[in-house]
Parts: structure tokens; sequence; C-alpha cells
């Protein structure tokens, strides 16, 4: 490959000639600044590969003409949950999705900038330069991207890179809908910015300040989570979750640990952190704050851990809630679009779309690192054309593969499994699942096209009753075999929602939490504190799921369904027909909807149980003791 | 506290003048001068393999490590020492790979002696891992220990300093500077290690160490590991030769064969296998056995250096250390080259010996465990070891293993001559062998992972079979593109194969491994390093396998390049089941083909395309230089040439639409 050469044009962009290779590097000049690369092609209807990488939650999504036609995380593909490598087989995917060869793109976009990147790694080296920690040996590496990108997926054109915070801004405000709102992306870190703010207006989105690493809500998130014993970079949901069988009596504890700067800023008291020097992430101070050594790894939880939580989570509410009344000061618009990794904390969210200024909220379903990936295509789409992306709101994250029925039946058709086949008998289906359903039993649902992001929403769900006082402990013990304090959430019809919840908009997506006020004992899907992660299903974004909580209804009156991702503790999603058998063999579920195909656990051939009934080790792809901040 | 703005200032100029490869190297290469003389990786804890102690005396088997448990024996538990007691510590080989758990080297040898020997052989293991086996060894207080390893010794753990000297050399093109920095630098110091850690850990108590031997008259090269990346273009010359040599081969020309095969040698220095293996056949069809096994030797050891995958293999770099280990710590050797070249009167050791390319033959443990207990007999003062009974087992249990001979090497890319030979000896010796063939047919022929298939199910009855195909891990049999297997099991079984399935989707991937990929490193490619999105052919030809249920036109879309072209284009033929049918354009970038096929060169049952991609050679500067890089930033090189890359291949009913070709 053709050494590149560095200039003062803001911008890092390829062209499709390997001998006329200009890297146009730079670090912006100060925020504000929305990188443009080379000047917009004249492409009329460009199709977009968007990805994301070498961080964790490495995804691909494709842009044709600004319509968004399929996206996934590799992790669903490789089944190394987090896997952070380029995303080889999710871009494959999207391609294969969209009948696509690679001659048929026009561009790549890549969701973050590498020499901001490598700029924000040697100065967390220093003084050594460069560190010598071994998490970043031979990771200093501006070049990485377009070198994986040219040698593993064998692009050879054009690739726009779009800054981290960036492409959060973009995913969230180019899919909301919105002609015009405030932006705000929250996450751990990116190159240098933790927090962005910005203003988004027609097809132009505009960052306008950023708070910089090490200052971050979520590296302050997840320091508390390590302290509490559990993985950072995946198990922040479960100190959320944690977070309402506690008491607020920390939250003078957790303020030390973060004072408002005012603004749209805030700092971090670095003498409670030790995520600069890689090893782990809190100090010994922040032990000696709280009184009490790190919880060990995988420790149950206790009544400290869950105050410690909870007082974490009241302050990064009250952090959070300050910040985007700081933001519609600046941008008075009637809505707000949220990205990045914190905006998946739907407690928080729940309270920003209570109790902020903003009328409407629009959180991106893919609002961490895999996420990215949409907004880089986004971005490279106004790039290339002038114009922001389908203007329409995102509908449904349906975007990953599905398999006919034909396929799913050929994955029977030698075994000696006892199947039912459904096809072309959908009512009859829908009324065998329903009637499972209502007698207790726990059902793994495969439907159609996997979704984007981290929430199961009907096509790769894990269903039960909620009104069973015992189904959480069930689902919990027996089917994720995960921690029993961690809540599950309702699917429910859209049109019943208000009778049973707090919530006056649809929310198809279970980003925020409100509180159950149905008539009927929901114990399965109500947290401790009252509320609920509540999905909203209509008729034309899931019509199947949504018939099938019509006929629960018949049967019970209850038109809500306990909705769980389709995995096991530890494991990604599952993808293929293949993946959801083997996680219902390795499972405790009493019933596999594949399709058209149902089998339950009675009509298992005795050496598939004997073979998978126990789960082998989960791989996950992202180390889980410090935050992958390289 | 966050350092001042200078800082800054100072790291984003840092950034912006090392955002380049030429940067990414300059970070590298200090951070390698920073931690040079750092200690090596420290060996792992003691683990006495899956078994811990279980507080009586005796060892068992710990659920923790269950997904390791079918590496190991299956045994539940080691009990406490009773009398006296032989260590048995090894691999795959020692394993007893396709016979265990019905016929072990460990149970051979203690039906010999007549006493325990504690099997702690480990399909798969490295040196290092076997450090920590031997560790925990002292626990069982063995009389004496048996150390019968040396075949995965390849797989090491690269020090920094190993990885500056192999850039220089991969820089250079020396390949056969690499090998000696493997194995000389890296692989023999490692087994010296191996022994000492044996000496401290056998306490004066006897040691057999036993020298491992590979199959070097009857093993082939896999497909695709041609020559490395020569400087010079010279890869042209040498696949000319490469195919002279075949075709003399062939033809009955032994000599012209070895003078063709010399001329290779000339061009690789020795770093590829292939030019060995022609040498080695040419001599011995020559009639010169001596010299045809030094080629063989020689074809068994050119691959370590290409950092690329290698079947297990024990080269003589290896073989000398472990000999003169063994002396020099006062082991008792069994040299199984020696000892096989006495049973072969001289000849190199072949299918009578070995089941592929290492694991041995009940003929070979027999005479591999007959020498150990020769020695240990004496040394622990116990009766002249017993013969084993005749035959040592069961003629259903030998042709299981044959019949799981003929996949696995079928799975490593050997002719098809093999493979007919394994199931021929299968069904020669037991008709139930039959009946494993039927069952893998059916397996073959379903659609879905095997493991769903109920054939699948009877097959993993006999647990030969559970152990080798591993039902609990679904990845361990995946989909590969089965076509000479089956067509030999086809033939063995005549009229009595099952009815194939017609197969037929209304889209093919070729690209899927089910179509593709022969072999099981053929899935991702011969590199150890990630896996890339499109297949790169590694010869001149690359093959798609599938199934239709009738003859009828069809649509390939196909997107290739040709990295070698420059700004040049070649032609890249397409055939049909052998007929050619086209020819396309291609160059240096990608471009996408829409072909329409017609129904009459296709028929029903089993179809292959295949591409003839035009000799280019690679582009050879570009790519040593890569490789250099990559290790320089201690990530695998790509060293082996592609001679045509495709990105999709898909076959598909036709579309309405007329054929179009876009370039990229």
């Amino acid at each position: 490959m053709t050494g590149v050469r560095v200039n003062d044009v803001a911008a890092f962009s390829c062209t499709t000639d390997y001998s006329t290779v200009r890297a146009r590097l730079a670090i912006s000049r100060g925020v504000g600044c929305v990188m443009i690369g080379l000047p917009p092609m004249s492409r009329s209807a460009p199709t977009i590969a968007g990805l994301s990488g070498h961080f964790h939650d490495a995804a691909a999504a494709l842009l044709i003409d600004g319509r968004l036609v399929a996206a996934a995380q590799e992790e669903r593909f490789s089944r190394l949950k987090h896997d952070p490598s380029t995303p080889r087989a999710a871009f494959g995917f999207c391609l294969a999705e969209a009948g696509l060869s690679l001659t048929d793109l026009d561009a790549l976009a890549w969701y973050e900038n590498p020499v901001k990147k490598l700029d924000r790694q040697l100065w967390m080296g220093l003084p050594a330069l460069p560190s010598l920690a071994p998490e970043a040996l031979f990771r200093l590496d501006a070049m990485r991207p377009e070198r994986e990108i040219r040698e593993q997926l064998g692009w050879e054109g054009r690739i726009e890179f779009v800054d981290h915070h960036e492409a959060h801004a973009a995913s969230a405000y180019y899919f909301s809908g919105f002609p015009e709102a405030a932006v705000l992306t929250v996450d751990a870190v990116g190159e240098w910015a933790t927090t962005s703010y910005a203003t988004g207006a027609g097809d132009r989105l505009q960052l306008m300040e950023e708070v910089r690493f090490p200052d971050s809500l979520g590296l302050l998130y997840s320091t508390l989570t390590a302290y509490l014993g559990f993985d950072v970079n995946d198990a922040e949901y479960k100190v959320m979750g944690l977070a309402p069988y506690g008491e607020p009596r920390f939250v003078e504890h957790v303020s030390a640990l973060i004072h408002d700067a005012g603004g749209g800023q805030f700092r971090l008291d670095l003498r409670y952190f030790d995520f600069l020097r890689g090893s782990r992430m809190y100090s010994e101070d922040l032990c000696r704050l709280f009184g009490r050594p790190p919880r060990p790894l995988g420790a149950a939880p206790d009544q400290f851990a869950a105050d410690v939580a909870r007082s974490l989570q009241v302050v990064l509410e009250e952090i959070l809630l300050a910040k985007v009344r700081y933001l519609h000061a600046r941008v008075p618009s009637e809505h707000l679009c949220l990205a990045g990794g914190v905006a998946l904390n739907c407690v928080a969210v729940g309270r920003i779309v209570r109790e902020g200024p903003f009328r409407r909220v629009f959180v991106q379903p893919a609002a961490s690192d895999a996420g990215g990936a949409l907004g880089a295509a986004a971005l490279a789409h106004v790039r290339l054309t002038g114009r922001r992306p389908d203007p329409g709101p995102l509908r449904h994250v349906f975007l990953g593969p599905a398999w006919e029925a034909d396929e799913i039946a050929r994955l029977f058709e030698s075994s000696a499994a006892g199947v039912e086949d459904f096809r072309g008998r959908e009512a009859a289906l829908l009324d065998a699942v329903a009637d499972r359903l209502a007698a207790g039993r726990v059902v793994g649902w495969f439907q159609g096209r996997m979704e984007f992001g981290p929430r199961a929403l009907g096509n790769r769900s894990i269903l039960a009753d909620p009104r069973d006082a015992t189904m959480r402990d069930r689902v919990n013990a027996l089917v994720k075999k995960r921690e029993a304090f961690r809540p599950f959430a309702p699917a429910v019809l859209e049109a019943h929602a208000s009778l049973h919840f707090e919530l006056d908009h649809p929310a198809p997506f279970m980003l925020e939490t409100c509180r159950v006020r149905s008539p009927l004992a929901l114990p399965a899907i109500t947290h401790v504190d009252g509320s609920a992660r509540v999905q909203t299903v209509d008729a034309e974004t899931n019509p199947r799921f949504h018939r099938l909580l019509e006929a629960f209804e018949r049967r019970t009156g209850c038109p809500i369904l306990l909705n769980t991702s389709f995995n096991l503790r530890g494991e990604a999603i599952v993808c293929s027909p293949a993946d959801a058998l083997l996680c219902f063999l390795r499972s405790g579920l009493d019933t596999l909807v594949l399709g058209d195909h149902l089998l339950d656990r009675a009509g298992l051939p005795p050496s598939w149980t004997r073979w998978f009934g126990e789960p082998g080790a989960a791989a996950a792809a992202v180390p889980d003791s410090v935050y992958t901040l390289l | 506290m966050t350092p001042a703005r200078p800082d800054r200032q100072a790291t984003r100029r840092l950034a912006e003048l090392l955002a380049s490869e030429e940067g990414t190297l300059v970070l590298a290469q200090l951070q390698r001068l920073g931690l040079a003389g750092a200690p090596p990786l420290p060996p792992g804890p003691p683990r006495l393999g899956v078994w811990e102690p279980d507080g009586a005396g005796g060892f068992a088997r710990n659920a923790a490590y269950a997904a390791e448990w079918r590496f190991w024996a299956d045994v539940e538990r080691i009990p406490p020492k009773r009398g006296p007691r032989v260590v048995l510590l090894g691999e795959s080989v020692t394993r007893g790979y396709f016979y265990d758990p019905a016929f072990t080297p460990a149970g051979a040898l203690g039906a010999m002696l007549g006493v325990e020997v504690v099997d702690l052989a480990r399909s798969d293991l490295t040196a290092r891992e076997l450090g920590s086996v031997l560790d925990a060894a002292p626990a069982l207080d063995a009389d004496a220990l048996v150390l019968f390893a040396g075949n995965n010794w390849h797989n090491v753990l690269y020090s920094l300093a190993d990885l500056g000297r192999l850039a220089e050399a991969a820089r250079r093109g020396d390949w056969a500077e690499a090998r000696r920095v493997v194995l000389d630098d890296i692989v023999v110091p490692q087994c010296r290690d191996v022994l000492a850690r044996l000496a401290a850990r056998a306490g004066g108590r006897p040691v057999v160490v036993v020298v491992p031997e590979f199959n070097l008259a009857d093993w082939r090269s896999e497909p695709g590991v041609l020559a490395p990346v020569l400087p010079l273009a010279r890869n042209v010359p040498w696949m000319l030769a490469r195919g002279d040599a075949e075709r003399a081969l062939a033809t009955g020309d032994p000599e012209l064969a070895r003078k063709r095969a010399a001329e290779m040698l000339a061009l690789d220095g020795g770093a590829g296998a292939i030019a060995h293996e022609l040498t080695g056949r040419a001599l011995a069809a020559l009639g010169r056995p001596h010299e045809a096994r030094a080629a063989f030797e020689a074809a068994r050891d050119a691959t370590f250096g290409l950092m690329i995958p290698l079947s297990p293999r024990c080269p003589a770099a290896v073989q000398e250390a472990l000999r003169a280990g063994a002396a020099a710590h006062g082991f008792a050797l069994v040299d199984l080259p020696r000892l096989f070249e006495a049973e072969m009167a001289g000849a190199p050791p072949d299918r009578r010996l070995f089941l592929d390319y290492c694991h041995l033959t009940v003929r070979g443990i027999e005479l591999a465990m007959g020498a150990v207990a020769g020695w240990l007999a004496p040394a622990l003062r116990l009766p002249a070891p017993r013969a084993l009974p005749s035959p040592p087992l069961a003629p259903e249990t030998e042709a299981t293993a044959h019949v799981l001979a003929a996949i696995h090497t079928a799975h490593h890319g050997q002719p098809a001559e093999m493979l007919k030979y394994h199931l021929n000896r299968a069904v020669a010796l037991s008709p139930s062998a039959r009946d494993l063939l039927a069952r893998y047919l059916e397996v073959d022929a379903a659609d879905a992972p095997p493991w769903t298939s109920a054939a699948f199910e009877r097959l993993c009855a006999s647990p030969l079979v559970r152990r080798y195909l591993a039902p609990d891990d679904p990845r361990v049999m995946d989909r590969l593109a089965d076509a000479a297997l089956v067509a030999a099991m086809r033939e063995v079984l005549g009229d009595a194969a099952p009815h194939a399935s017609p197969g037929a989707s209304a889209e093919i991937d070729l690209l899927a491994a089910r179509h593709r990929a022969r072999t099981f490193r053929e899935r991702t490619g011969y590199s150890l390093g990630a896996a890339r999105a499109y297949h790169r052919a590694l010869d001149v030809t690359s093959s798609f396998f599938f199934r239709l249920d009738a003859p009828r036109a069809m649509a390939l879309r196909l997107t290739c390049r040709l990295p070698g072209a420059g700004r040049s284009t070649a032609e890249v033929a397409v055939l049909v089941n052998g007929e050619a049918v086209t020819r396309v354009e291609v160059g240096a970038t990608w471009q996408t083909f829409e072909l329409t096929l017609a129904a009459e060169r296709f028929r029903t049952g089993p179809n292959e395309i295949r591409l003839e991609w035009p000799l280019i050679a690679p582009p050879w500067a570009r790519m040593l230089e890569d490789a250099a890089r990559r290790l320089e930033r201690a990530a695998y090189p790509e060293v082996l040439a592609a001679y045509g890359e495709i990105s999709a291949c898909v076959l598909r009913t036709p579309r309405a639409a007329p054929a179009r070709s876009r370039t990229s």
C-alpha cells in the first residue's frame, strides 16, 4: 500500500486509485467543525456502507439512496459477544441482503477519526511515549481502519471518515424524522469527546460543544460498575437494573467523583479513577471514599451494591437532566435526539422524556457503537449528495438477516425432531403459541429479520406470560441463566399501552421506562420500583408479533407479553435458525418457534439434549475488567 | 489530573505526523525497543489436564473444564496409586487418534507391561501446555514417565525479537532464513526447555522419550499451499515447472519430473513443500528410496517459517533435539524414524504405519509402544512385555478408524486414491463400515447442520465416531465441499449408496464453505491472521461444487479481480463440468459479471463450476514488504500468492434483465 501524505486539509478521505491515494489528515481545529472531505460527488442515489469496530460492537449498515436497507452487528455472525473486529460478516450480509456486489458501492464510511484517536492514545500513555502498556502494544495505529477495510473487505474505493460523536449524532438526528432537533450524545469516549451537543436543521448537522476525555459520564458509570463487581463494557445495564433495590445513601459520595462545571461541561475527579493507566477502572481513593474494598467480579449483589447503584443512577440522571436543559437553552427546539451508550440507560431516558424540556425525544435504538455505522453512512450520504438520508423516521430495526420458511423446514427435514409445520396456517400457529404462553410455557420466538441493536423486539425474543408471579425467576434461572434481580420488559399492543403504563406515545424500541398502572397484576415485568421498560407493538411494523399479542389477549385478557432477548447469559442474541435451535437446546425454554415451525421440548431427539444440555463457555471478544479505551 | 494543554497540542501534532503506515511502524518499533529484554511469558500454572485432586488421593474430572474433556482420555477419575504407575504424556498421536477410546497407546502399553498407565495425552497439546501438565505430573507419583510429543510444537508464541528477525527475512523474501529462525531460534530451544522441565519433574525416575515420525511417503501438501510469494516474479516459472513436473509424473517420466522439481527448488530456495514432494515422488519412481526419503523429509519441514497453519508434524530439527536431549538427560529413547525405517526395510514410512499425516495405525502403535515397553520393563523390574492379542482390536473398530481417517484426510485435501484406500480397507475389514458410509452420505445430503440429522446420531453411536466428530461442539463438523469424499464413498458402496438429495436452492452462494472449501483450512484461508470477506485463489484454478435437481439455465454473478494484473487485463476462463463456456476480461480492480449458463451445461446431481485464472506474477515486492510490515506490527503475514480473488459468486435462476458488467 502506498504511504500517505499529510497536509492541512480538514478531512481524511481516500480516492479509488492506490497510486493517487491522498490521505488528507487533520484534526479539526476546535469543536464545532463538521468535517467535509472531498467535494460532494454528483451522485444522485449513492449506495453507502457504514462501518463501526475496533472498540466494541462492530457493525455494518447499508444505505441505498438514503434508504436504510440493512444493518447488523458482527457479534451475531461471529458469536463473539461485542465482537470489535472489522465487521466482515456484517458487511457481507448487508451486500448480500441488497443483492449487491462490492462494485455496486459508492463509498464506505468509518465511524471514527483514527488520527484523533491516535492523539488521545498517545496522550493517555504520557509520560511514556509511546505507552508500553500491554493493551497499547501495537495498537497505536491510525491506519488500521483503512488498512483492514482494504485488506479484509477488499474495498478499493472511497472511504469517508467521520468523528465518533458525529456518527452518534447523525445516527440519531438523520433517522429521527424530525425536521430540526437538538442532539445530545453521551458515551464513554470516542476519539476525545465523551459528550457532545449538536443542532440539526434540515440536511445540516452542526456540532456545537463537546466534553472531552477523561471527563466522561460513561466512564463514571463503568468505573462504579467495575467497583461493584460487574463486567465493564457489558454489565452497566445490570447496575441500572440493580438501582431500584437500593437507597440513594451514597449520592454525596458519587457526587464527589464528578462535578458540574456549568454549561455543557462536567469534570471527573481523577483521584478516584485509574482507567488512564489501563489496569483497572477505579483507584484506591475511590475504595476509601466508599469505605469498602471493591466487590469481587461476579459477586452476588448486596444492599451496599444496590445503594451505590441507586446513588449512581440518581447522580447520572440529575446531570443528564441538567445538560438536557442546557442544550434546550442553546437549541430551543421541541425535539431532542439522543445516542451514545449512555442513551441506553432507559431509566434516565424516561426521566428526560417526562421531566426534560423537549416535547419529543428520539433515542436511536442501536445507541451504542454499533449505531455508529448507521451515523457514518448517513454522514457520508450527506457529503456525497448534500442531502440528508430518507427524512422519514426510523420505524423499525428489523434490518438483519431472515430465513425463508422452506429453509427452516430443511433444518428439520433429516432430523428426528417432533416439529409441527404450520406453513400456510398462521392462525393455527399463533393459537398454538398463545395456548402455550397462557399455560405458562416459555417460548423462544424467531421470526423474520433480526433486530439491529441490543434489544430483541419480537423477532429474536423469548416470550412468556407477564402475569405469572413465578415467571421472572423461572426465566431468569432456567432460561436466561442470569442474575435474579434484573427486570424483564413488556411488549404491549400499542392501542392498549396507556391502559397499562403511564405512557402517552409509542415506544417501539424499548428505550425508556415508565410507571406500570395496569389493572392486571404484572409481576414478571414490573420492576421493584413499579416501573417497566415498555415496547409498544403496532400491526404495521411487526404484524405477526402483533397478532400473537392479540391471540394472547383473546385467551387471557392481557395484551402484554414478557419479552426478553433470545440468548443465554454472556452470549450474543441468536442470528440464524441454527443459533436459535442451539440456544433452545442449551436453555430451559419450553417451546421454540422458528418462523412457521414449532418445536416443544418433548419433541427433541434425546441425543440433542444429551449433546447440548449444558451451555458451553460463552466467548467474549472484548475484555471486561477495564473499559476498552484503546 | 488532566495534563496541561501544551501536552495535548504536542500529541495532536505527533498524531498527525504519525498517521501513516510508516508512523504506525515507528510507534511499533519504539514499543519493541522499549520492551527489549522483557522476560518471556511465564508458563501457565501447573494443571493435570482436566483432572483435579478429589480429596481421596485420586483425581476427578472437573466440570469447569468440560469443554476440554473431549481432547483428553475419557476417564472420569484417576484413582489413588495402588501399584507401579507409568504416566504417558503427549498429543493426539499419543491419544490414538481415530481409535480412541477403543484402542489407545496408553491402553496398549498398559496391556504390554501389566501395570497402570495414566493417560495424560491431549489432542492439540502445544509445548507450552505440555509444560503445565509436566509441572503438575509429580502429583501422580509416577514410577516412570513417557513423553511422546513434538508434533504440535510449531504452534509457538513469538517474542518481539523473533518478529523482528522474521520481518527482515520476509522483506528479502528469504523464507529459508525465516524457517531457520522458527526452527533454530524458537522451536528447538522450546524443545530443550520441555526436556529440561521433564528431567526436573521426573526427579531421577526412568523416562522414555519417543521421537515422532511422519507419513513421509503418502502425505501430500494441502491444496493451495504452493510456494510462498517469491522475489523477482519467480512464482511464474515455478508454477510452469510445477505443471511440467506433475504432467511428467502422470505420464511416467520421473526423470523429467525430477529435473523440473529441481528447477522449482532453485526458484523457491526450498521454501515450499511441493518441489520437495515432487522430487521425492520422482526419486521413488526412479527406485531411489533413500534419496526419496530425504526429499519427503525436506517437504515435511519446508513450510516452517511461512507462518501458515500446518498439519501436525515433527521436523528433523526437533527429532534431533529430542535425541540429543534424551542423551544429555539420560532418558531412554524410542526413535520412531529409525524403528519405522527398519519396519519398512529402508523405504519411507507410509499408510501401513499412518492413518494420515502423523497418527499411527494399529501396527504403528504396536511398534512404538512395544519399544517403550521394552525399555520400561527392565527399568521397573517388571516381567518381559507381553504381546498384544492378535488382532489387537476388533475388525469393525479398525474399520471405523479407517472411515474416520478417510474423512479426515479428505478434509486435508488428500488425493482421491488415498480416500479410496481407507474406505476400501474399512469395508474389507468389516461390513459395518458400509453402514457408516451410508450414514455419512445421508448427513452430507441434508441441507442443515450435520448434528441435526438423524443419520448423524446413528453415526455417533460409535464411541470412536463420537470422539472424532464431537457432536457436542457443532463447530467441529462444519459443512465442507465434500465432492471428492462423497464420490469415493459412492464408488465404494456402489448400488448400496443412499439416494442423493437433489439439493437445488433457488440461489446458491458458491463462496459458502459448503461449495468452495475442500479442507478445514480453506474455510478461512491459509493465513493465521484475520480472515477476509473475499476468497483468495491460491492456485490457478478455483472449483465450486453444488447439486441440482435437474439441468436448467442458471445465471452466475461473479465479482472478481486479478491481484497481479497491474494496469493490464487478462482472461479468466469459466468452465462448467469441465467444459469451457466463456472467458471474461479481468483487471486488478473488482469487476462484476453476470453470465447466463445454458441448461445443457448442467446435469442432475453433482455439478462443478471452475474458474481458471491466468498465470500472472503476484505483486511480489508489495507482498513481501507487506509481510514484513505485518510482522513488525505483530500481525501474521500473508505469504501465499493469490492468482485471483472473488468477492461474490452467486448462482441463481436467471433474471429477465440482460447480462451486464460493471467496473468499480
